[in-house]
């Protein structure tokens, strides 16, 4: 609904204006609802609440358009796998088809695949072995999805067509802020797949003395294609004569692996394996880019002819990458008595986007355990295994863009006229990204303390995992003064301190004939704190504006500060809402009652940094995970997944109620609002005003979801026997079933949130039924 | 199997040796940027040098368009011409007080663009110092072009700077290429930059050529800007001696005939009123018009155009500069026998509004001193009806909702009905008088035309005759100052100023928002005068001003408050947000982003904002290393 709820002095002595005329409040006449209109009071009324022609004219013939119907609907997925396997000879192999048909909840997202995958294993003599995998993909993303965000938009008393009762109508209500969720998509053609190949060969020697040679060469390949017609007879596109795009993609990748693997067993007791491995890759891609409109005689060819377009309107462009990579890797493992062991291993890792100076980086790590349970003065009948391990060791990250470092210059265009006339345009070079060619490899080094036990042997397995990491030369975007002219610059930034706790508990709870249960519960826990930044120091100045120290700067921008963690929330203080009675403190912040009261930490009368205060995690503070699986005579299996992350908070800004740009104007969910008679403290009136302040409203986002309720039922031997199957299985499931969020009262604490109109409007999360057949001959 | 044996093992050794080949190679992990140019392999000739010169002129190009707000159009309602008149939604600015801090939103069209031009002032000032520095890296032609080129760089790198020093006051000062990370910046004295930039331009008006494509900076807009450095720096002799340069030069003038094609709106509604727009000032601004070689009138032209796809930008003006008569808000504008909606946005009305007019949303709302206040001679063509629209001459045109049900059906619209009731809806954005002439552009491509790909001004000659009066006023030369801006008048039809003992600074400023309304940075004007009172010790209005006060008394604000009818009312609009601004908007905030990641120096904060305590005295003087 439109509404009209303005709490300010201009409006707020005649609210009445906007009642219902045939719903007048006690002590309003006609006469005053009129005020001076004359007229229908129904059509006055329409208008003062916003109401266009055609809306006022559906809602008197009691005509409604419910837009989610329009949007969202029950899709059908499919699966459909076949394989086979065997061993003859010498020689196994593998072959499986599949097939996948799923049809998203938003009408027109629809994705299909078809995959094959090829195993084979030969063992040519008794020293060497060769075999290939091969995976064939073809994925048809084809699909066109309608602009399902339009659907909450849109007014209900629009009309999905015009006149005629056929053709779509581009604005339901001819205001041009709002367009129909269907009318894009139907005017558009798409064809968009990829192919892919996975591949894989590998051959095995085994060499004297115990030791093996392994040679993998794995390739692959992606066919990506894309075009789309946009038609000529959409109203808008019509403007420009349709427009076509053909992109294609082609990737080829490899990788190559060599693996040298020596393993000994030496008087019972003493077992060595040793390995070495020499890897290097390479990536290579070729894109091209075609876009092209003003079609002429016409647009009916879809996207098969661009040379029907107006060839002044065509732009090409191609984008070709390239990266490189490299590794040598050492590892020792040792064991003693199989209860006492000692792994060491060093790699060195090499990655071109750090190639200018630092392409390479070496990562060292050590380990030892400890199965103690296998120590005489240890053994019993309850912990029949315990196992202590400690481990050290440096991991390499290269998570930065192929050409993160370089003094990239962007391409662009502007146009000119001579003086005789004739217009052309210049190539524009301008620098896109500051150089930075000392980037280096992100380094993170942890010390582990794990516990790995059973308990009655396997009545309860587990393990702890206690870890401690300190990640070095962090890979960011480090913010600049934008004087710079670039504003960032991909940088390796100092220290961050992890720590955190791993839990995994494994309980066979119930293991009887007829009704086994077991029960799997996993829990983690991580504290981060970035300990240094860029190293550059600041002074410290007391309130007098006198030196009294020097610390390490913060990155404002980037909300990056030494001793917080990096997902901390530094914002400023909601207090609740201004209320009835509080014009005046409210006034000062240009703020009337209905609109969040923010904090003025330092009564400068402004909100700015120093009203700024941290509160709370955007990252979970734990979360667990708990899977229950019960058997039932044998042939039923029933499973259902729990899990929780708890404790951190997101951004909810549509408590502002103003996040719609024009709130009468645009439809939105229902949510509760502010009013003088419905004093809240959490949800501000529609269209709050900030004042002159920015901030976000966060939210607690802890949440306990069943994820996953699935009951498989397996045909008995006894009865398949008879028809030469092998195995029959039946499955039914439910997944997103339910979730329960204490604090965050709209939507899907988990939802992908996609921004429109000034808003952040949660993705619809859909709920899976699945049934399936399995059928093993 | 014996073959099978023999393929398995050579495809073996095959992949050993490439693995071998490929370790022993030295190259093997370094960067390829295969589809990316660095500056090492772009910036080797004129070329590569010349499309850093586009990017200049394209990044100083979008000040003028694209968004309901233009850039422009933030310096416009820090002034008196105009206020931001979007009023259905909070963020635009409109109460200064409160939303213009450095933490603000400072770059968003929805809110206000200040940071629009710090950022892109700063981009185009690293481009133009990247020519500066490899200058004599690249091979050109010969010395002239190498000179022209040069000559070029310091036009748009003085360009930036004249512009930041008006908006922001002292500011760090980059005359060198930087390569790495910096965090030391220290604010320099404005004049010190002005002075910097005034040599620069004196190198530049001597190589700049007047004999270039439309697009490119004109030798004569290098001593139109010369001027106004000149101005800025309070050396008026120099100011008039730049200025004569482009007048006197001989290949300029001001179009006092009619020229070009005659403008055609897409819609009937002026042809069928008998209004056809031939004059000359219809013509000059007339999008066509304004690139052609017989137009001896413009300086420096920005251009936009549909047939050149890659390169185009709409300039949106027609949303922007005209109301919203089309309200679709809840306050629409009423047909006095109550009837609503009464206008019709869509195409192909029996009076084409939409098509004649665009369907504007009036964020460029102007005030009573734009609208009537300045408009003093009957026969001024920028004045003329068709040329310059007031509500009352549009129709109820809703055919839809009106015709056959309402006398109101095409007839004009009325302000009040008989009982003196408004039926204006929202008096701020849906009803105002706006320059039809400036606004109207043809989009073609566009359903909903709003200003499409089309040229426009940056620098005229109209205006470098008001800067010529200007300097002139300064100099007490009334008689000069009277015959500079009767230039600019008598072509617009007006009788000339007779009366010498009523010129003013004000007859400049007047004239200057009749002929340069959406076409001049009218708040960098009113901080340029400002500063000169405020050096010189002249009276405006019987009051002075000195520098040492320049954030609580200036100029600036008292000529706002003189005539900007919201801001010296504290008019509250229908979101409830009152229309206030202080004397210390003179100066913009300079954006905390800055001044936060400059952890190693000090960026000066402007007085009024939060940090103006923790200033450093700007520096005097302009480092060896940045004297480029």
């Amino acid at each position: 609904m439109k509404s009209e709820n303005r709490y300010n002095s201009t409006t707020k002595n005649k609210l009445y204006k906007f009642d219902n005329p045939t719903k007048l409040p006690a002590g309003v006449t006609m006469d005053q609802w009129l005020d001076g209109s004359a007229g229908d009071p129904q059509d006055i009324w329409l208008s003062r609440i916003g109401l266009l022609s055609i809306e006022k004219a559906n809602y008197a013939a009691g005509k409604s358009v419910d837009w989610a119907d329009q949007v969202y609907r029950n899709g059908l997925r499919q699966d459909y796998d076949v394989s086979i396997s065997g061993k003859k000879n010498e020689v196994s192999y593998y072959w499986s088809m599949g097939y996948i048909k799923n049809e998203g909840i938003i009408v027109g997202d629809d994705y299909s695949s078809f995959r094959s995958r090829i195993n084979l294993d030969s063992k040519i003599t008794n020293w060497l072995t060769a075999g290939l995998n091969l995976q064939l993909t073809h994925r048809d993303e084809s699909g066109i999805p309608v602009n399902w965000m339009d659907a909450e938009y849109n007014s209900p008393w629009g009309s999905m067509y015009k006149d005629d009762g056929k053709t779509l109508r581009l604005n339901p209500t001819e205001d041009v802020l709002n367009t129909n969720p269907l009318y894009d998509g139907s005017f558009q053609e798409r064809l968009a797949t990829y192919n892919t190949i996975i591949g894989s060969a590998y051959t095995e020697i085994k060499l004297p003395l115990g030791i093996t040679f392994r040679s993998t060469f794995s390739p692959r390949f992606e066919f990506y294609k894309y075009m789309n017609h946009q038609s000529a007879a959409h109203e808008t596109w019509a403007l420009f004569g349709g427009q076509v795009n053909r992109n294609n993609q082609e990737t080829y990748s490899w990788q190559i692996d060599n693996l040298l693997k020596w393993n000994k067993t030496i008087n019972k007791i003493h077992k060595v394996d040793i390995t070495l491995l020499a890897n290097s890759e390479k990536y290579q891609s070729w894109r091209n880019q075609l876009s092209i409109q003003g079609f002429s005689p016409t647009d009916a060819l879809g996207f098969h002819n661009v040379a029907a377009g107006r060839s002044s309107t065509g732009v090409s462009t191609s984008d070709d990458q390239y990266e490189t990579g490299d590794a040598l890797m050492a590892r020792a493992f040792y064991s003693l008595k199989d209860r006492y062991m000692l792994t060491l291993s060093v790699r060195r890792d090499g990655y071109s986007a750090f190639g200018t100076n630092h392409p390479r980086g070496i990562f060292p790590s050590a380990a030892i355990g400890w199965i103690f349970t296998d120590e005489k003065f240890f053994k019993n009948n309850f912990l029949t295994m315990g196992k202590l391990r400690l481990s050290w060791g440096e991991n390499g990250n290269r998570e930065v863009g192929r050409y993160a470092a370089l003094s990239a210059m962007g391409l662009d265009r502007y146009s000119y006229q001579t003086l005789s006339g004739s217009l052309y345009e210049n190539n524009i070079l301008y620098v896109n990204t500051m150089e930075n060619a000392d980037l280096k490899w992100e380094k993170t080094r942890s010390t582990n303390v794990g516990f790995d036990f059973s308990i009655k042997n396997g009545l309860l397995d587990g393990s702890i995992e206690v870890y401690k990491q300190r990640t070095l030369d962090l890979l960011v975007d480090r913010a600049l003064p934008d004087v710079l002219g670039v504003p960032t610059v991909v940088s390796n930034l100092g220290e961050v301190d992890n720590k955190g706790i791993e839990l995994s508990l494994n309980a066979r709870i119930m293991d009887r004939r007829n009704f086994k249960w077991r029960s799997t519960f996993t829990f983690s826990l991580n504290r981060n704190k970035i300990v240094h930044l860029y190293g550059d120091m600041v002074d410290i100045l007391a309130p007098d504006g006198k030196v009294i120290g020097r610390k390490e700067a913060d990155d404002i921008t980037n909300l990056w500060f030494i001793g917080h963690a990096i997902d901390e929330i530094w914002n400023p203080v909601i207090q609740g809402v201004w209320q009835v009675g509080e014009e005046a403190a409210a006034a000062k912040q240009g703020q009337f009652p209905g609109d969040f009261k923010i904090k003025d930490v330092d009564n400068s009368g402004t909100i700015n940094y120093v009203d700024h205060e941290f509160q709370g995690f955007k990252v979970p503070r734990f979360q667990w995970h708990l899977r229950q699986d019960f058997n039932l005579y044998k042939n039923f299996d029933l499973s259902l997944t729990i899990y929780s992350q708890w404790g951190h908070k997101g951004t909810f800004n549509n408590a502002k109620n103003n996040d719609r740009l024009y709130p009468d104007r645009f439809n939105s969910y229902v949510t509760p609002y502010w009013t003088p008679e419905n004093p809240l403290n959490e949800w501000a009136r529609i269209n709050s005003s900030a004042g002159g302040a920015v901030f976000n409203v966060y939210r607690d986002k802890s949440f306990i979801r069943f994820n996953n309720l699935t009951l498989t039922y397996s045909v008995p031997n006894a009865i398949l026997g008879r028809a030469n199957i092998s195995n029959l299985r039946f499955t039914g499931g439910v997944r997103n079933l339910a979730w329960w969020a204490p604090h965050w009262e709209v939507v899907d604490p988990e939802a992908a949130v996609r921004s429109g109109n000034g808003s952040d409007t949660p993705e619809p999360s859909p709920r899976y039924f699945t049934f399936s057949v399995n059928v093993t001959l | 199997m014996k073959k099978l044996k023999s393929q398995k093992f050579s495809l073996f050794t095959f992949i050993i040796m490439l693995t071998v080949m490929v370790g022993c190679n030295k190259d093997w992990l370094k960067p390829k940027p295969l589809s990316l140019f660095t500056p090492e392999t772009a910036l080797l000739d004129s070329r590569g040098i010349l499309g850093l010169l586009s990017f200049c002129e394209k990044t100083e190009r979008a000040e003028f368009y694209t968004g309901d707000v233009s850039p422009l159009h933030t310096e416009m309602l820090f002034s008196e011409v105009s206020i931001q008149g979007q009023t259905l939604r909070l963020g635009p600015a409109q109460n200064l007080n409160l939303q213009i801090t450095p933490t603000s939103q400072l770059n968003d069209a929805k809110f206000n663009m200040i940071g629009w031009f710090w950022t892109q002032f700063y981009r185009v000032i690293k481009t133009a110092d990247m020519i500066i520095a490899r200058i004599d890296e690249a091979k050109f032609k010969d010395e002239t072009e190498r000179n022209q080129v040069l000559a070029s760089a310091y036009f748009h790198r003085a360009y930036c700077y004249y512009r930041l020093t008006l908006q922001f006051g002292d500011i760090p000062f980059i005359g060198r290429e930087i390569k790495s990370p910096r965090l030391d910046f220290y604010s320099t004295n404005r004049e010190v930059i002005l002075t910097k930039i005034k040599k620069d331009m004196e190198y530049a008006v001597l190589w700049c050529s007047d004999n270039v494509d439309r697009g490119r900076a004109t030798k004569g807009a290098c001593s139109h800007l010369l001027t106004e450095i000149n101005l800025a720096l309070g050396k008026f002799d120099d100011a008039i001696a730049s200025a004569n340069a482009v007048i006197n030069g001989g290949v300029y003038r001001l179009m006092t005939v009619p020229f070009g094609v005659v403008p055609a709106e897409e819609g009937n509604y002026l042809r069928n009123l008998g209004i056809i727009r031939s004059d000359v000032i219809a013509r000059l601004h007339w999008p066509p018009n304004k690139s052609l070689a017989e137009n001896k009138e413009v300086l420096y032209l920005s251009i936009s155009r549909d047939e050149l796809n890659a390169s185009k930008l709409n300039t949106d003006i027609m949303r922007s500069a005209v109301p919203f008569w089309g309200s679709t808000s809840s306050y629409q504008i009423y047909t006095p026998d109550g009837k609503s909606p009464s206008m019709s946005t869509t195409r192909n009305e029996e009076f084409q509004l939409l098509e004649t007019f665009g369907r504007g949303v009036g964020n460029t709302r102007p005030t009573w001193y734009s609208q009537k206040t300045i408009w003093d001679d009957p026969n001024d063509l920028r004045h003329k009806r068709g040329n310059w629209m007031r509500m009352e001459d549009l129709v109820y045109n809703n055919s839809k909702s009106l015709k056959g049900k309402s006398v109101s059906y095409g007839k004009n619209l009325q302000f009040r009905d008989a009982n003196g009731k408004v039926l204006g809806g929202d008096t701020i954005m849906n009803w105002f008088e706006w320059p039809h002439y400036k606004a109207y552009q043809n989009s073609p491509l566009q359903s909903v035309p709003t200003g499409g790909a089309n040229d426009m001004y940056i620098y005229r000659l109209a205006e470098t005759y008001l800067l010529r009066a200007e300097a002139y006023w300064w100099k007490g030369d009334l008689a000069n100052t009277m015959a500079d801006v009767n230039a600019v008048r008598t072509r617009a039809g007006c009788a000339p100023y007779t009366d010498i003992s009523k010129i003013d600074i004000g007859t400049v400023l007047d004239e200057r928002a009749r002929e340069l309304f959406y076409e001049e940075p009218r708040k960098s004007v009113l901080t340029r005068i400002s500063y000169l009172f405020a050096k010189t010790g002249k009276s405006y209005n019987g009051k002075t001003y000195t520098l040492a006060k320049f954030g609580t008394e200036n100029f600036f604000y008292d000529r706002i408050m003189l005539y900007n009818d919201f801001y010296n009312k504290g008019v509250i609009n229908i979101s409830g947000v009152e229309y206030k601004i202080s004397p210390y908007h003179i100066l913009w905030p300079i954006p905390q982003q800055a001044i936060s990641a400059n952890v190693q120096g000090t960026i000066n904060q402007n007085f009024g904002y939060d940090g103006y305590g923790r200033n450093k005295p700007p520096l005097t003087a302009i480092a060896p290393e940045d004297d480029n």
